[in-house]
C-alpha cells in the first residue's frame, strides 16, 4: 500500500521544469477506496496566498500515479478535510 | 374581647411600650378600673351581641347569674388592668429616672460634638437598656407586668365562653343552671346544634357575632321561640325532681322519648322504695327496672360520639353504670339535707320517708363498695370477650417485652395480633351494643377494696394528691361536687408516690388517646396493664376534659409501685449540661411539681423534654425538695452532653451525577441559607428541588463551616436524575428528529465523503500554525510529475461554498457521539439502542432517508462494534477456559493412567468428567456467542449477500483481504465437515467429552490452514482458510474508520493470548517448554533493563535544565569578554573617546541579557512548578531560549569579532580561541534547537516507554505462559527502544547525544534484536 512519510518530497513537471513538492496531509477515503495527497511547491501566487495541490492516487496500484479529483464529492470531502487540519492546528 | 395577653415574653423597652399602647386601645365602653354593677355589664352584653334582646329585668332577674358571673369576672380583669397600668406607671418612673440619670451622664460626656443624632440616640438607648437590665426593683416591676398579663389573658377567655354560654342559654331561653343540667345531661352542645339544625339556624348561630347579617339575625331571632319549645321538651324530661325520677331516666331506654310523664313530686312512695331495694342486687345487669310501671321516662341520652364510643367501651363499660350509681347518691344526700332542714317535715311519714332515703343512700353506699365487675355475654364473640382477648394478649406482650425487649420479633407478633383484635372490636362495636352490654351485665364480682376501685367508684383521695397534681388541679377540685352531678367519663391517673408521682393510666386509656405504646413503661397496677404518658401525653389528658364531644373526669390515685425503694428519701434528676456552661435542666415534671412555669423551648435529654432553668429556680427547687416530707426529696445533678445531640444538624445537596454535578436542594435548605429560590424544581427522592449554582454552594459551606449552634453538616448526595425524568424509552422517530431538529438537510448531505486517516506533516502544522500564510486552493493547474505523476490539478478554490452541507453533517455528527453543543439534541444511550435496534438487519423498515442514514449509519456501525468488542471479550474467557481445562484433563488422564483399577480411580474418572463438563460449557458458550456476533456484524440474507458481493468482485478493504487466490480444498472441506459434524453431534448428545476434542480438533484445522500476510489491503488472508478466535476481529482491524476499537493493547492481547492457547497446547503439545521459559526470563531481564535506563534518562532532566541555565549565563559573560576583548581591538586599545561609548553599550546589553535569561529562567521554573509544563517540555523551552540568546549574542557581537578578527591580522598571535567557535557558532544557527529538540525527543521516548511497558508487562502477565505472547512482547519493549535510537540518530547534533544514543542502542537495539531473532529462528 503506497504511503507517505513525514519531510517526503515529491516532485511535479511545472512549467517544463522539474519542481520538487513538499508533501502536506494524506488522507484516505473508504467510499472512493482511494487516498489523497496533499502537497506545495511553496510558489505564491499573485493574490498573495501560498498554493497547495490536493490529488488522488490508488493505494492499490503499484505504480504511482496521481489523479486529478474532478467529482464533486470528492472535492468538498478535500474541503472538510483543510478545514479540519485547519481548526485542528490552531 | 381584644387579645392582649398573646404578647411574647419580650421585656424590652419598645415592647414593653407598644403593649402600654395596646392596653390602652382596648374598649370596653366602660371605665376602665372600676367595678361593673350588673347594669353596666348588661349594657356592655348588649352592645356586644345585639342579638341579645328583651327587658332588662328578664336578664336581671332570669339571666342573673350569667350578669354575676360576667361581671365578677370583668371587675376582676379590670382590676388586673388597674394592677398592671399602676405596675407600668411605676415602670415608667423607674424608666425616666434611668433615663434622666444617663442623660446627666452623657452630657458631661459633650457627645453633641462627636455623635451623630442617630449615633447619640443608638448610644443612649443602648446604655438605657443595660442599666435597666441590671436593675432589680426595674425588672421585678417588669415581671410583675408579666405575670399579670398572663393572668388577664386567662380571664379574656373565660368571659368568653361565659359570654358564649350566656348567648346559647339565652338562645334556648333556658337559665344558667338549667343550661348546664342540660349540657351535662346532654354530654354535648351537639342535642342544642341538632335543634338549630332542625330550625335552619345552626350555621346562622355559630357565626361570629359581628360576621350575622341583618336578615339572618332577623332569622335567629324569629327561630327563637321554637328553639326554646323543643329545648323545654328535653328539660322536662330530663328534670330530676326525685331519686325515682332520676333511677328511671338513668335506666330507662325506650325510645318513646315524646310520650313521657310530667316531673314528679319529690315525695317517694314506700312501695316505690320497696321496689328499689328489692332490687337494688341486680341493679346494674338485669333488664332496666320499671320503677314507675307504665309511665317511664323515656328520654334517651344522645349518643356519644363514635369515638369515644370506641375508645371508652373497654375501660369503662362498667363505671358508667358506677357513675349513674354515683349520681343517684348525690342527689340522694341532696334529698337529704333539704329534708334535715325543713322544720315542718317532722311527720312519721315524713320520718320514714327520710329513713328511706336515708336507708336507699347506705344501700347504694354498699352496692358501689362491690367494686369491679366482670361482664360476660352469653352468645357469639362479642365486644366484651374481645376486649378480654385483648387485655390477655396485652398481658402477654407485657411479659415479653421483659422478657425479650421491645423491639423484639416475639413483641412484634404480638402488636400484630392486637391491632387485628383492635380493629375487629372497632368495627363491632356501636352505642346501641354498648348499652346492651350494660344493662345486661349482671355478674358482679366481689373484690377487696382496694385503691383501683376506689378510683373507679370515684372515691378521690385529695388529701393525698401529688402536690404537682394538686397544683393544678385545684381548680377543678372546687368544682368537683359539681361536676359529680354529670355523667362524664372517669380516666384514673395513679401517681406513684414513690417515683416523684410519676403518671400512670390503664392501656385502654392509652389506647384511647395515643393508641402507640412503643417505648414505653409498662407496670401492673392492680393487676392492669397501665403504661406511663409523657408529660406531653399527660398535659393532653388534662387539658382536654372540658372537650365538646366527650368531656370526661380526671381522677388521681395515688400508689406505691416499687415499696423496695421507698426508703423514705426520693431523688431528683436534674441535669448539668457540661458542654453548655453547666446550664441546668429539668423535666418538665419537676418544673411542674414545683410549679415552674418553663421560658424556653424544651430540648430531649435522655428521652425526656427538659428546660433550661436559672439559678434562682434551681435554689427554689433545692429549697423546696429540702422541706418536703413524705417523701423526702433529694435533688441530684447528673452531667450530661447536650450539644452533640441537640445542636447538630445535616444538610443534604444533591449532586446530579447525570447532569455535569449540578447540584439541587431543597427549598428548606434555601431558606435556611437566606438564599432565594429560582427555576422550576426537579423532583428528586420524591422532594421538590432546586438548582443550586456553585456560588450558592459556596455560601451553604461556608456558613455551615462557621455554624455553631447548631453545627450544619453538609452533604452531598449523588443522585441521578434524568432517569427519573426519562423513563419511557424514546420512539424511533423521536431520536430521529433529535438528531435532524433545525438543520437544513439536502438530498446528497448523507452521501458526503468521509475522509480517514488523515496525517498531516508537522511542518504543514507548524505553518499553519504561525499563521503566516494564506492558502490559495486554486482550482485547476496543467501539469505533469516526473516520474509517472501526472494529471496535477489544483483543487476547487471556493473552499467555504459547501459550508452548510458542512456544517449539517458536522453537527450530525457531534449529535450522533453527544458532543453536540445543543446538548438537548445530543444522543444519549437509550436513544442509540433504539437506532440500532432499528436499524440492525431492518433497514427496509427504517426510513430511507438517504440524506441522513449514511450518517447514522456509521455511527450505528462503531456502536456495533462495541458491542462486538464486548462479546470478544466474553469469547476471550471462555476460550481461554477451554484452554486451562484441557491442560487440566491432560493432567488427569496422564494421572488415570498410571492408576490401578480401582474405587480411587473411579473418582479421578468422576474429576475428569467434570473438568470435561466445564470445558464443554465454554464451548457452547464461545459458539453462542460467536453468534450472537455474526448476528451484530453481518445480519440477515442483505448482509450476507453484501459479504459475498464485497469478497467476490473485491469491491472494499473486507473484499480484497478475503478473497481467495488459491483453488478450493476439498480434501480440506473434508476434514471440516467432520471436525463440524462431530461438534454438533456431541452437542446433541450433550457428550461433553466429544464436544471438547471437536472443537479443539476443528479450531486447529482451521488455524492451521490460515495464513494471513500483509498486503496493500492490510492484513489479508493468504491461506486455504480465513481463521480468528474473536468475531472478526481481524476484519475490521485495518479499517481506517474502526480500526482503534480493536487496537487496544488487551484485544489484541486476547487475540494472540487465544491463537497462542492454541498452538501451544493443542497444535505444539508441550514442545519448547524451556524455549519458552528461558524466552520469558530473557524478555524479563530486557523489561527490566528498558525500566533501568528510563528512569536514567528522567534522573537527567534537572541536570539538563541546570546546564542549559548555565549553558545561558555562559554565553551571556563569554559574550561580555568577548565583546570586551572586540572592543578595545577595535579601538586598538586605547582606552577613553570610542572605547567608552561601546564598553557602556556592551554593559547595558550584557545586563539586558542577563535580566532576559533571568526572566526567562523563572518563567519556565515557575511553569514546571506550577504543573503547567512538564520537564521534558522545560527542557524544550530552555533550549529554545538558549538558541535565541546564542543568536542574538552572535548577532549583537558580529561587527566586534570583525574588529577583532582584523585586529589579529594586523598583530601577530592567534585568536583562534574567540574566532573559532564564533565562526562555529554562526555556521551551526540551530545547532542549540537541535540540541534541545534531541533531549527533548529522549525524554519524551522516555516517558512513554515508561508508561508502555508496564502495561504491557501486565497484559502479558495475563497470558497463558506460551512462546508466541512472550516474543511479542520482546518485540513491543524493542519497537519502542529502537524509537529511541532512531530519534537520537536524527537529532545526533551533539556528543553527549551521540553518547547516550550509541549506549542505549548497544544496550537495547541490536542485543534485542539479536536475541529476539535468535528466538524467532529457534522456534520457527
Amino acid at each position: 500500500m503506497k504511503t507517505f512519510k513525514e519531510n517526503q518530497k515529491i516532485t511535479i513537471e511545472k512549467n517544463g521544469k522539474e519542481v520538487e513538492c513538499d508533501v502536506l496531509f494524506t488522507f484516505d477515503s473508504e467510499d472512493t477506496l482511494k487516498s489523497y495527497i496533499g502537497y506545495t511547491d511553496n510558489t505564491i501566487a499573485s493574490n498573495g496566498r501560498k498554493n497547495i495541490y490536493v490529488s488522488a492516487y490508488n493505494p492499490f496500484n503499484p505504480e504511482d500515479v496521481l489523479e486529478d479529483i474532478t467529482d464533486e464529492k470528492e472535492l468538498e470531502m478535500v474541503n472538510d478535510v483543510l478545514v479540519q487540519i485547519d481548526e485542528e492546528s490552531i | 374581647m381584644s387579645d392582649i395577653s398573646n404578647n411574647k415574653n419580650d421585656n424590652s423597652i419598645e415592647n414593653i411600650k407598644d403593649y402600654l399602647e395596646r392596653i390602652k386601645r382596648i374598649n370596653l365602653k366602660m371605665n376602665y378600673y372600676d367595678d361593673k354593677s350588673n347594669a353596666d355589664i348588661l349594657g356592655y352584653l348588649r352592645l356586644a351581641y345585639p342579638s341579645i334582646t328583651g327587658d332588662d329585668s328578664i336578664f336581671l332577674n332570669k339571666y342573673s347569674d350569667y350578669i354575676e358571673e360576667i361581671k365578677k369576672k370583668y371587675n376582676r380583669y379590670s382590676r388586673i388592668r388597674k394592677e398592671i397600668s399602676d405596675n407600668i406607671e411605676m415602670y415608667n418612673q423607674e424608666y425616666s429616672k434611668y433615663e434622666e440619670l444617663l442623660s446627666e451622664e452623657t452630657k458631661e460626656l459633650n457627645l453633641d460634638a462627636l455623635l451623630s443624632d442617630e449615633e447619640r440616640k443608638s448610644i443612649h438607648e443602648y446604655y438605657l437598656n443595660k442599666m435597666i437590665s441590671v436593675n432589680s426593683n426595674i425588672n421585678k416591676i417588669q415581671e410583675k407586668i408579666e405575670t399579670l398579663r398572663k393572668e388577664i389573658g386567662e380571664i379574656e377567655k373565660q368571659i368568653n365562653q361565659e359570654e358564649k354560654e350566656f348567648e346559647y342559654a339565652f338562645m334556648m331561653g333556658i337559665t344558667k343552671n338549667e343550661y348546664e343540667d342540660i349540657m351535662k345531661t346532654l354530654k354535648s352542645k351537639d342535642v342544642i346544634e341538632d335543634i338549630l339544625d332542625s330550625k335552619g339556624v345552626k350555621d346562622i348561630f355559630l357565626k361570629d357575632i359581628k360576621d350575622r347579617t341583618p336578615d339572618e339575625k332577623e332569622k335567629l331571632a324569629t327561630a327563637r321561640n321554637s328553639i326554646r319549645d323543643e329545648v323545654a321538651k328535653i328539660i322536662a324530661n330530663s328534670n330530676k325532681k326525685s331519686a325515682l325520677d332520676t333511677i328511671q331516666f338513668l335506666y330507662n331506654i325506650s325510645d318513646k322519648s315524646e310520650q313521657k310523664e310530667p316531673p314528679k313530686s319529690v315525695n317517694i312512695s314506700e312501695k316505690d322504695l320497696n321496689n328499689i331495694t328489692t332490687n337494688l342486687d341486680s341493679l346494674y345487669a338485669n333488664e332496666p327496672l320499671k320503677i314507675t310501671g307504665e309511665n317511664k321516662n323515656n328520654y334517651r341520652p344522645h349518643p356519644a360520639p363514635k369515638d369515644m364510643i370506641d375508645n371508652n367501651n373497654q375501660e369503662n363499660n362498667n363505671e358508667r353504670t358506677i357513675d349513674g350509681l354515683r349520681k343517684v347518691i348525690i342527689d340522694l344526700d341532696k334529698l337529704i339535707e333539704s329534708h334535715q332542714g325543713d322544720v315542718n317535715a317532722q311527720t312519721l311519714a315524713d320520718n320514714t320517708y327520710f329513713d328511706e332515703l336515708v336507708k336507699l343512700k347506705d344501700k347504694l353506699d354498699n352496692l358501689l363498695n362491690k367494686p369491679k365487675q366482670t361482664i360476660v355475654e352469653n352468645n357469639d364473640i362479642t365486644q366484651i370477650q374481645l376486649s378480654n382477648k385483648y387485655d390477655n394478649l396485652a398481658d402477654e406482650r407485657f411479659e415479653l417485652v421483659k422478657k425479650y425487649g421491645e423491639n423484639s420479633k416475639e413483641v412484634a407478633d404480638i402488636d400484630k395480633k392486637l391491632r387485628e383484635i383492635s380493629s375487629k372490636m372497632q368495627s363491632k362495636q356501636n352505642p346501641s351494643q354498648e348499652k346492651e352490654i350494660i344493662a345486661k351485665s349482671n355478674n358482679l364480682v366481689t373484690q377487696n377494696k382496694n385503691t383501683d376501685v376506689l378510683a373507679n367508684i370515684g372515691i378521690n383521695k385529695f388529701s393525698s394528691l401529688p402536690e404537682h397534681v394538686e397544683k393544678r388541679e385545684k381548680k377543678e377540685s372546687k368544682n368537683l361536687n359539681k361536676e359529680l352531678k354529670g355523667l362524664k367519663d372517669k380516666i384514673t391517673i395513679y401517681c406513684d408516690v414513690n417515683n416523684g408521682n410519676k403518671p400512670y393510666i390503664r392501656k385502654a386509656v392509652f389506647d384511647r388517646f395515643f393508641g402507640k405504646y412503643e417505648n414505653i413503661e409498662a407496670v401492673r397496677i392492680n393487676g392492669a396493664l397501665c403504661y406511663s404518658p409523657t408529660q406531653k401525653e399527660f398535659n393532653y389528658i388534662k387539658n382536654n376534659k372540658d372537650n365538646d364531644y366527650s368531656p370526661y373526669d380526671i381522677e388521681y390515685v395515688d400508689i406505691n409501685l416499687n415499696k423496695k425503694i421507698d426508703s423514705g428519701i426520693k431523688e431528683i434528676t436534674l441535669y448539668r449540661a457540661v458542654d453548655d456552661n453547666n446550664q441546668i435542666y429539668a423535666t418538665e415534671k419537676i418544673l411542674n411539681m414545683y410549679g415552674i412555669t418553663p421560658t424556653e423551648e424544651s430540648i430531649d435529654i435522655k428521652g425526656e423534654p427538659c428546660h433550661k432553668i436559672t439559678p434562682e429556680e434551681d435554689e427554689i427547687i433545692n429549697k423546696k425538695a429540702t422541706e418536703q416530707e413524705n417523701p423526702k426529696m433529694e435533688v441530684k445533678y447528673e452531667d450530661v452532653k447536650i450539644k452533640d445531640k441537640v445542636n447538630e444538624e445535616n444538610v443534604v445537596i444533591y449532586k446530579a451525577v447525570d447532569d455535569n454535578d449540578q447540584l439541587y436542594t431543597t427549598k428548606e435548605v434555601f431558606d435556611k441559607f437566606g438564599i432565594p429560590v429560582a427555576g422550576t424544581p426537579t423532583e428528586i427522592l420524591g422532594k421538590p428541588c432546586y438548582k443550586l449554582s456553585p456560588e450558592q454552594d459556596k455560601i451553604i459551606k461556608d456558613k455551615a463551616k462557621d455554624s455553631k449552634d447548631p453545627i450544619i453538616h453538609v452533604i452531598y448526595k449523588p443522585v441521578k436524575i434524568k432517569k427519573q425524568e426519562q423513563t419511557v424509552e424514546p420512539h424511533y422517530q423521536e431520536v430521529i428528529r433529535k438528531i435532524t431538529k433545525d438543520l437544513d438537510i439536502k438530498k446528497k448531505d448523507g452521501k458526503r465523503y468521509r475522509a480517514s486517516n488523515i496525517k498531516v506533516w508537522q511542518t504543514f502544522k507548524d505553518e499553519l500554525k504561525s499563521g503566516n500564510y494564506i492558502y490559495n486552493v486554486v482550482h485547476f493547474v496543467p501539469a505533469v510529475v516526473k516520474a509517472g505523476m501526472n494529471f496535477i490539478r489544483k483543487i476547487a478554490a471556493e473552499i467555504m461554498l459547501k459550508k452548510r452541507g458542512r456544517e449539517v453533517t458536522k453537527e450530525m455528527n457531534a449529535r450522533l457521539n453527544g458532543k453536540s453543543e445543543n446538548k438537548e439534541y445530543n444522543l444519549t444511550e437509550a436513544d442509540l439502542e433504539v437506532l440500532w435496534q432499528h436499524y440492525k438487519g431492518r433497514n427496509l423498515r427504517a426510513d430511507m432517508n438517504n440524506q441522513i442514514n449514511p450518517i447514522i449509519i456509521q455511527r450505528l456501525r462503531e456502536y456495533g462494534l462495541q458491542k462486538v468488542n464486548k462479546i470478544n471479550e466474553e469469547i476471550k474467557t471462555n476460550y481461554l477456559a477451554v484452554i486451562a481445562a484441557s491442560d487440566e484433563i491432560d493432567k488427569q488422564k496422564a494421572k488415570l493412567e498410571k492408576m490401578p483399577e480401582g474405587k480411587a480411580k473411579e473418582i479421578e474418572k468422576e474429576k475428569l468428567k467434570s473438568l470435561y463438563k466445564v470445558a464443554a460449557k465454554s464451548v457452547r458458550l464461545i459458539e453462542d456467542k460467536r453468534k450472537e456476533a455474526d448476528d451484530l456484524l453481518s445480519n440477515g440474507v442483505h448482509g450476507i449477500e453484501e459479504d459475498f458481493k464485497a469478497v467476490e468482485s473485491k469491491m472494499n478493504y473486507i473484499g480484497l483481504r478475503f478473497s481467495k487466490q488459491n483453488d478450493f480444498d476439498n480434501e480440506l472441506q473434508d476434514m471440516l465437515a467432520a471436525a463440524g459434524k462431530r461438534i454438533n453431534t456431541a452437542k446433541a448428545k450433550e457428550n461433553d467429552k466429544e464436544l471438547f476434542e471437536a472443537f479443539i480438533d476443528y479450531e486447529k484445522i482451521y488455524y492451521e490452514n490460515t495464513e494471513v500476510k500483509g498486503s496493500i489491503a492490510g492484513r489479508r488472508s493468504t491461506g486455504k482458510k480465513w481463521y480468528s478466535p474473536l468475531a472478526e476481529m481481524m476484519d475490521y482491524r485495518d479499517d481506517p474508520f474502526i480500526r482503534d476499537l480493536f487496537t487496544t493493547v488487551a484485544t489484541v492481547s486476547a487475540a494472540i493470548s487465544i491463537a497462542n492457547g492454541i498452538i501451544t497446547h493443542c497444535v505444539k503439545e508441550n514442545q519448547l517448554q524451556q524455549d519458552i521459559d528461558a524466552t520469558n526470563k530473557a524478555n524479563l531481564q530486557y523489561h527490566n533493563s528498558v525500566q533501568k535506563e528510563v528512569q536514567n534518562i528522567q534522573g537527567q532532566r534537572q541536570a539538563e535544565i541546570e546546564g542549559i541555565q548555565a549553558q545561558m549565563y555562559k554565553d551571556v559573560r563569554d559574550g561580555f569578554n568577548t565583546g570586551e576583548r572586540g572592543i578595545l581591538d577595535k579601538s586598538n586599545w586605547e582606552f577613553g573617546g570610542s572605547y567608552n561609548a561601546d564598553d557602556a553599550i556592551l554593559h547595558s546589553e550584557a545586563d539586558n541579557l542577563i535580566s532576559s535569561v533571568q526572566n526567562q529562567s523563572n518563567t519556565i521554573i515557575s511553569q514546571l512548578h506550577s504543573g503547567t509544563i512538564s520537564q521534558s517540555q522545560a527542557v524544550e523551552m530552555f533550549a529554545q531560549a538558549e538558541s535565541n540568546l546564542s543568536t542574538t549574542i552572535n548577532n549583537a557581537l558580529q561587527p566586534l569579532f570583525q574588529a577583532s578578527k582584523s585586529y589579529a591580522q594586523g598583530h601577530q598571535f592567534a585568536y583562534d580561541a574567540t574566532l573559532v567557535p564564533t565562526e562555529w557558532f554562526a555556521n551551526h544557527p540551530n545547532a542549540f534547537v537541535d540540541f534541545g529538540n534531541a533531549i527533548t525527543a529522549v525524554n519524551q521516548s522516555a516517558d512513554t516507554l515508561s508508561l508502555l511497558s508496564p502495561s504491557l508487562m501486565q497484559t502479558i502477565g495475563s497470558l497463558p505462559s506460551d512462546l508466541a505472547t512472550t516474543i511479542a512482547a520482546g518485540i513491543s519493549s524493542l519497537a519502542l527502544v529502537r524509537n529511541i535510537h532512531s530519534t537520537m540518530k536524527n537529532k545526533n547534533n551533539g556528543k553527549n547525544i551521540d553518547h547516550r544514543n550509541d549506549e542505549l542502542g548497544q544496550m537495547f537495539g541490536e542485543k534485542i534484536v539479536g536475541e529476539i531473532q535468535e528466538e524467532n529462528k529457534k522456534h520457527k
